[in-house]
């Protein structure tokens, strides 16, 4: 098909079909499971009907919602800091240059390329030799050490793409320092800062590897409880629960896009 | 009008980065603005305009030198405690706030009275001709709405003076020449001192009270348009500001208040003023095209002062006036000549004719460098 000014990638054979595969690789796993999660029959296998059964089944599990609620507790507590750090060190660094920018530069964002698991070991090791006992808090301490560069990254962008002249133009007006800040820079940060904040949680929320090494008696998380409940089989619970928390980060994804495409 | 400086630039000197990589924005800067003038700074590009502006405005600290605001010494005073304000070149707009909100921002810093701030408003949006634009957001209005939101946003507030970084050069040709003339107006209105920044020479000959012309961080000359246009001291302010011809040659002695100079293409030509210069020396002649006046060669008349011999190379009509291109005998470049169109005649000469320059006393003007 050559449609009118389309992509010319079409115009080659096997780009449709290519594209469609590719797809199906990525979702097609994602879309059984929230199929199976409305399966009536507990064999996975064999499907006997529709139901939502397993859904209330899953809210009305003490041990499910006392782990959703430490999920919300450690991705709100990490997300709060982290969003603070990431917004103060993202003016801090957009003050100017400075010696050694270029490396605290590459040292905000190592969280993100340093092996998960090589950070699960070195944290829990810290907290050994420091001697916290684990639980909500080293939770709390080691997500914030991975969400601060994801909120960080969105923040210090929409501070770079503000024009300079801007703050200058509010201290040609009259406004000190902290009121140049307040009427102007925040407000024209606030979509970065809120965007950060949103990336933050979910990544807090969907983290498996660093919880499971530092998460204590009492402090399981929703992921590490799901993986939990897999050792055993995948039960029909089990995409139920999967099903909801791709719902609650399908919700703050789209709101973190919403909001960074607003001005 | 009262003739107290506003602003005492004195021997400011701006250099930007260190050691070998250091520019020296501005070279010992001194100029003098007056109380209630409309000045203007030209020069090309890079030559230290903003960084100038940015010194009075206080987002710059200078490397040396004082200025003067009214008597009273600026240095380390923050932008915020200046009576000065600034139209930006890309206008600064806070895209966040309305028109209303953007014009009052300046007035709620000074905490002014909601009252007085609404009133206020209302009355600089009027005065930039902007009423009822109030609810408005900047990205709502077109480039020369924008414009005068800027102006609007800094005349709120009073200023001692105003400074403007090229603030036409985004607008299209027929809005600049509109603002041009709104901005002389809103000038005259408010007598407020303006200090303009522009590269364009025409922009700074019709708009200015008088003007400084810079060249790589330095201050070549003061004065009004027409003492720059008429009376350039230096080469670059000739070349850099409408047509000149430069002619070499050396200073003869004086006689009845007139000064002989010898041309080396030969013939003599004379000036009034050239109290510079001593007899004997090399001087650079600028000669400005409208000043030189064409005559047929008759066949009596003789090489005398003030006239050279010269073949028209090309003749181009203007409607007000023609230009013509003159060869002249070891000149390398020819000789520009404008005169002015009589009504219903056509040019009396044509490519290839022969022609005597008449260049009198008073368009001779002879440079310092
Ligand atoms: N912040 C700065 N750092 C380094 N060099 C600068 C800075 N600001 C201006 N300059 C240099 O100073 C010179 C004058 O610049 P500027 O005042 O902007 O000129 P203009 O406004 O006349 O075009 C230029 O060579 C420019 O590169
Ligand atoms: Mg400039």
């Amino acid at each position: 098909m050559s449609g009118r000014g389309g992509n010319p990638l079409w115009r080659f054979a096997g780009v449709r079909p290519a594209a469609a595969l590719f797809f199906a690789y990525l979702y097609l796993p994602i879309v059984i499971l929230i199929v199976l999660s409305f399966n009536a029959n507990r064999t996975v296998t064999i499907w006997t009907g529709l139901t939502t059964d397993w859904y209330v089944e899953v809210l009305s599990n003490g041990d499910i919602l006392r782990a959703a609620r430490n999920s919300l507790i450690v991705a709100f507590s990490a997300t709060f800091i982290a969003t603070v750090a990431g917004t103060l060190a993202a003016l801090g660094m957009a003050r100017g240059r400075f010696r050694g920018e270029a490396a605290v530069n590459g040292v905000m964002g190592l969280p993100l390329v340093v092996p998960e698991i090589v950070t699960a070991v070195a944290t829990l090791l810290f907290f050994i030799l420091v001697g916290i006992k684990l639980g909500l808090l080293t939770v709390i301490i080691g997500h914030t050490v991975f969400c601060t560069p994801f909120a960080y990254l969105p923040i210090r962008a929409r501070l770079e793409g503000m024009d300079p002249s801007l703050r200058e133009a509010a201290s040609d007006l009259y406004a000190d320092a902290w009121r140049a800040f307040r009427r102007v820079t925040l407000p024209l940060l606030w979509p970065g800062i809120l965007s950060g904040a949103l990336l933050a949680f979910i990544i807090s929320l969907d983290d498996f590897v660093i919880t499971y090494f530092v998460a204590g008696a009492g402090a399981t998380t929703l992921p590490v409880y799901i993986f939990g409940m897999i050792r055993i089989g995948v039960t029909p619970e089990v995409n139920a629960l999967s099903s909801l928390m791709l719902l609650v980060s399908i919700l703050f994804v789209s709101l973190s896009f919403l909001v960074q495409r607003q001005r | 009008m009262p003739q107290a400086n506003a602003i005492d630039i004195r021997d400011i000197t701006k250099v930007f980065g260190q050691g070998a990589e250091a520019v020296h924005a501005l070279d010992h800067v001194s100029l003098a603005i007056r109380e209630g003038e409309f000045f203007t700074l030209l020069g090309p590009s890079g030559c230290g305009k903003t960084t100038l502006l940015r010194l009075l405005a206080g987002f710059e600290q200078p490397t040396a030198g004082v200025i003067g605001l009214y008597g009273d010494d600026l240095a380390g005073l923050p932008p915020f405690r200046r009576p000065v304000n600034t139209v930006f070149q890309n206008y600064a707009l806070f895209p966040h706030m309305t028109v209303a909100g953007n014009v009052a921002f300046g007035l709620e810093m000074q905490r002014w009275r909601r009252g007085d701030i609404e009133r206020r408003v209302e009355e600089v949006l009027s005065l930039v001709k902007l009423a009822g634009y109030g609810q408005r957001k900047p990205a709502q209005l077109s480039g020369g709405q924008q414009q005068r939101v800027a102006l609007a946003r800094a005349l709120a507030n009073r200023p001692k003076v105003l400074l403007l970084d090229e603030p036409l050069s985004a607008l299209d040709l027929k809005l600049r020449k509109e603002m041009q003339i709104e901005l002389k107006r809103l000038q005259v209105e408010t007598g407020i001192t303006f200090v303009f920044v522009t590269h364009d020479q025409e922009e700074a000959l019709t708009m200015s009270d008088r003007l400084a012309v810079m060249q790589d961080g330095k201050v070549l000359q003061v004065g009004t348009p027409a003492e720059i246009y008429e009376r350039p001291t230096r080469r670059f302010v000739a070349d850099f500001i409408g047509d000149t011809n430069f002619l070499q040659g050396v200073l003869g002695r004086a006689a009845n208040g007139e000064i002989q100079i010898k041309l080396d293409v030969g013939g003599m030509v004379t000036t009034r003023h050239a109290e510079a210069h001593t007899e004997g020396e090399r001087v650079t002649l600028a000669v400005r095209p409208e000043r030189v006046d064409l005559e047929p060669v008759n066949a009596e008349a003789g090489e005398d002062t003030g006239r050279l011999r010269g073949v028209v190379e090309t003749v181009v009509y203007f409607g007000t006036d023609t230009s013509y291109r003159i060869n002249i005998d070891s000149l390398p470049e020819p000789v520009l000549v404008r005169v002015q169109n009589r009504q219903g005649a056509a040019s009396p000469f044509a490519s290839g004719d022969s022609v005597r320059l008449r260049i009198p006393p008073e368009a001779v003007q002879v440079l310092v460098d």
